[in-house]
């Protein structure tokens, strides 16, 4: 009979037999618990996401900045490793996607500090999408508190949101493409609009060295890192409206409030991440339709840039969206507000403004005779103005010359005890930015020379000129870059670059009471058939820098303008040689009608070449005839050097 | 693409060689450290670690911000977001004097205007009162050029004064 031990011993045996058979079983896909398991849940809905290629969803590709392109391209704008999970997910949305799954099933840590980094609590805006598209179960999710996230939404609960652009200034040539961002209303529960407590959300490169002569370069060539930055709004007024005169625009956005708060969860992604920069593409108005798109995947924004993007035509590739802007609201700069004081005071008023402000002024106290109290409150408002306009002032600096000034005005101001309504500042119908023509200008034209027929093409990637429609721009400033002009020669049988203005700007400013302003202007390039004296002499590089006197006709219909430049050349032709000397530009631009516009200029050098002194002389003529905002016929006649050419053609703002 | 851009930008840099020295363009601001997420909470002064502790944390070190020539630096011991208003109002004062002090002299002095109305919503008191008291006790407030003195005697006159000392919600 067996013993107990050895009955044991027997069922021992036979369950290790078991077990081991059972784990043979299952490496050999065998066991009925292999065949048997189902998939986790994260693994079915990583299935499902493949199999409806959500990765390819424009809501997914946007939450990841991948902007639309014109070629084929996974690639996001965010240069920041750290923005993705997996190790190419900068550029495969796909495994971006798997990897941000797993992520969002991964155990919380024990340490709750810890826990604030779970991928559920970095990506909000993710995990928002991906349940909306999926349906998840949080019952099966792990659950991290994300305590720092959801205090950052509750505190900011926006309310709406606005693109706000900040124009030029007529004699700031560093404002001439504009900026934008957007501002972040906060809920008023029934009070009034305090603007300025808003916040608003910035796409600028950091630059640790402004200084620097490598700045231009660097800024071209994407060297520095993008950031986003939540300010106030007030920070940015101070910026731009007082220390660089500039007015702002304020586009309200037709934004729902789950896209408003879906804004909230971007940002909140994109915060501590970095773009490198590109002034020419990824600046900061591209960077703001991204951000759009992210939040509204139908928008199709980013679509419209394919090697640059100017601030103005972002701008205006969101106000041509169908409903997209619910109203605009104009926000003055220190210039356009002095300027509004100024022209509602009466002459007499106009001259103790002038007084106060001139080489002598009289004491404050003796500065108003005959002046009621009322009076005088309009005249140190409006002096007030000017000193803050003239000295730049923002923040808490301090005035250098007109510091005693304004305190003794300050004082007696208040002293007065006058309220006075806020300077109305109406802007030209006209000036407003989006009403503006793009920043590329192409054109075609056909015409004669003295013995041969030609065709000109002309491409101009930016940005506005004398002969162009002012609407949404200033009529005071002209710049192009990279402006060329190619002709073709049929008879001769010949393509030859006629002009290639590499950069040009001049600024005609129109001369404000106490502030008269200089013309000016800057240009670099090429001049072919400048025929200033024999065959070594028919082209020519040239550099010129002028200052002048222009004079704009009230109504803004009409202005003349006379600038002498110092005017360096080369001649790269047979005898190479340099040149050097004056010439005069006289110019006049008159707006004949709503749609008519001449636009006239006249060149005359004397040019200094070894021993040789030359003459140049070279008339413009230009007179357009508006289609439609993206469309001009234009009648062009040149005279240079006494030979003469006539051509009818058009220009088209794409 | 960013080689085409680079290509271009070569034609630029040609070009733009000669304005380096201008004024800044558009495309980079100014050298203030402004990091994300100092307004995440609402309000810009919080210093918390040099590093984040997460991309998103938002939470980074403020050094300084820079206004043109004016560096003036601003920093809270607080470890973390606060909780509301309330808490972070006297941090708010401080800073939005400090950001705005041109532009509110003005307005206290003319008895009304943008600037003087969001001081008061920060002060909590009521607009028309606060736009009165900064005219009519104008000398005693903007005293000095000086932020800090100039918070000290807007604290002091709200509380001195009869209805606003009731009245405003965050008087300091």
């Amino acid at each position: 009979m067996p013993t107990k031990t050895s009955r044991i011993l027997v069922r021992v045996r036979a369950d290790i037999v078991a077990i081991f058979v059972a784990l043979l079983a299952s490496d050999w896909g065998l066991g009925a618990s292999q065949s048997a398991a189902p998939p986790s849940y994260l693994d079915s809905l990583i299935t499902l996401a493949q199999k409806r290629t959500l990765a390819q969803e424009p809501g997914w590709r946007k939450l990841l900045l991948i902007p639309e392109r014109w070629y084929p391209s996974d690639h996001s704008l965010i240069d920041d490793q750290g923005f993705f999970l997996a190790s190419t997910g900068n550029r495969d949305p796909e495994v971006e996607m798997t990897a941000t799954l797993r992520a969002f099933f991964e155990p919380l840590p024990s340490n709750p500090a810890s826990a604030e980094a779970h991928a559920q609590c970095r990506f909000p805006a993710r995990l928002a999408w991906l349940d909306a598209q999926l349906g998840l179960d949080t019952a099966k999710m792990p659950k991290p508190p994300c305590e720092t996230l959801r205090k950052f939404v509750d505190f900011l609960g926006y309310e709406k949101v606005s693109l706000v652009f900040s124009a030029y200034y007529a004699n700031n040539p560093a404002s001439m493409f504009g900026h934008s961002f957007l501002r972040l209303h906060r809920p008023r529960d029934g009070r009034s609009d305090v603007a300025l407590l808003d916040d608003i959300v910035n796409f600028s490169a950091f630059v640790a060295d402004p200084g620097s002569w490598l700045y231009p370069l660097k800024g071209l060539a994407g060297s520095y890192r993008g950031q986003f930055s939540l300010l106030p709004y007030y920070r940015k007024i101070q910026e731009y409206t007082n220390a660089e005169s500039r007015d702002l625009w304020e586009y309200e956005l037709n934004l729902t409030q789950a896209q408003v708060r879906m804004l909230e969860l971007v940002l909140w992604e994109l915060g501590g991440t970095h773009l490198d920069y590109y002034y020419l593409d990824d600046n900061c108005s591209y960077v703001m339709l991204a951000l759009l798109e992210a939040i509204d995947p139908s928008l199709r924004l980013t679509r419209h840039f394919t090697v640059y993007a100017v601030p103005a035509d972002t701008l205006r590739t969101v106000t041509k969206q169908n409903a997209m802007v619910r109203s605009v609201t104009y926000r003055p700069s220190t210039h356009s507000l002095f300027v509004a004081r100024y022209s509602a005071l009466t002459p007499p008023e106009q001259e103790l403004v002038c007084r106060l402000v001139g080489d002598a002024p009289p004491a404050v106290e003796d500065a108003f005779p005959k002046c009621d109290v009322t009076c005088q409150a309009r005249v140190m408002d409006a002096t007030l103005e000017y000193i803050d306009f003239q000295e730049k002032l923002a923040g808490s600096r301090v005035p250098v010359r007109y510091g005693k000034l304004r305190s003794a005005l300050l004082s007696r101001r208040a002293k007065a005890g006058v309220v006075v309504t806020q300077a109305s500042v109406v802007p030209p119908r006209n000036a407003r930015p989006e009403l503006g023509h793009d920043a590329t200008q192409w054109g075609l034209s056909g015409g004669q020379e003295k013995t041969q027929s030609f065709m000109d093409f002309h491409w101009r990637p930016a940005l506005h000129g004398l002969a162009d429609a002012d609407e949404g721009y200033s009529g005071q400033l002209q710049i192009a870059f990279l402006d060329a002009h190619v002709r073709w020669r049929p008879e001769a049988k010949r393509v030859t670059v006629e002009d290639l203005e590499l950069f040009e700007i001049m600024s005609i400013p129109e001369d404000v009471p106490l502030l008269p302003a200089h013309a000016w202007r800057f240009h670099l390039g090429y001049e072919a058939k400048a025929t200033y004296g024999g065959p070594d002499e028919e082209n020519r590089y040239h550099s010129q820098f002028g200052f002048g006197k222009v004079y704009h006709a009230k109504d803004g219909s009409m202005a003349m303008y006379g600038l002498l430049h110092a005017d360096l050349g080369y001649f790269p032709v047979g005898k190479s040689h340099w040149f050097l000397g004056p010439t005069l530009m006289l110019g006049l631009k008159v707006k004949l009608t709503p749609t008519w516009r001449l636009a006239y200029q006249v060149q005359m050098g004397q040019h200094y070449a070894t021993a040789a002194r030359k003459t140049s002389l070279r008339h413009d003529l230009v007179i357009s005839r508006s289609w439609s905002r993206s469309l001009d016929f234009r009648l062009t006649g040149m005279l240079r050097q006494g030979s003469p050419e006539l051509a009818l053609g058009f220009a088209y703002f794409p | 693409m960013k080689s085409l851009t680079t290509l271009l930008s070569a034609f630029f840099m040609a070009t733009l060689l000669p304005l380096s020295t201008a004024h800044a363009a558009e495309a980079a601001t100014k050298t203030y450290a402004e990091p994300w997420g100092m307004a995440g909470c609402g309000l810009w002064t919080y210093v918390i670690k040099e590093k984040q502790q997460g991309p998103q944390l938002g939470v980074w070190a403020l050094r300084h911000f820079v206004l043109d020539s004016q560096t003036f630096a601003i920093s809270s011991g607080t470890s973390n977001c606060v909780q509301s208003r309330t808490e972070t109002a006297s941090i708010e004062k401080k800073v939005y004097i400090s950001v705005n002090l041109a532009s509110l002299s003005k307005q206290a002095a003319q008895g009304e205007g943008e600037h003087l109305e969001a001081l008061a919503e920060i002060f909590g008191c009521p607009h028309p009162a606060f736009a009165h008291l900064s005219q009519s006790r104008y000398d005693a407030i903007f005293e000095a050029h000086d932020p800090d003195a100039v918070l000290r005697n807007y604290v002091r006159e709200v509380h001195a004064h009869q209805d606003l000392a009731d009245t405003c919600a965050r008087p300091g």
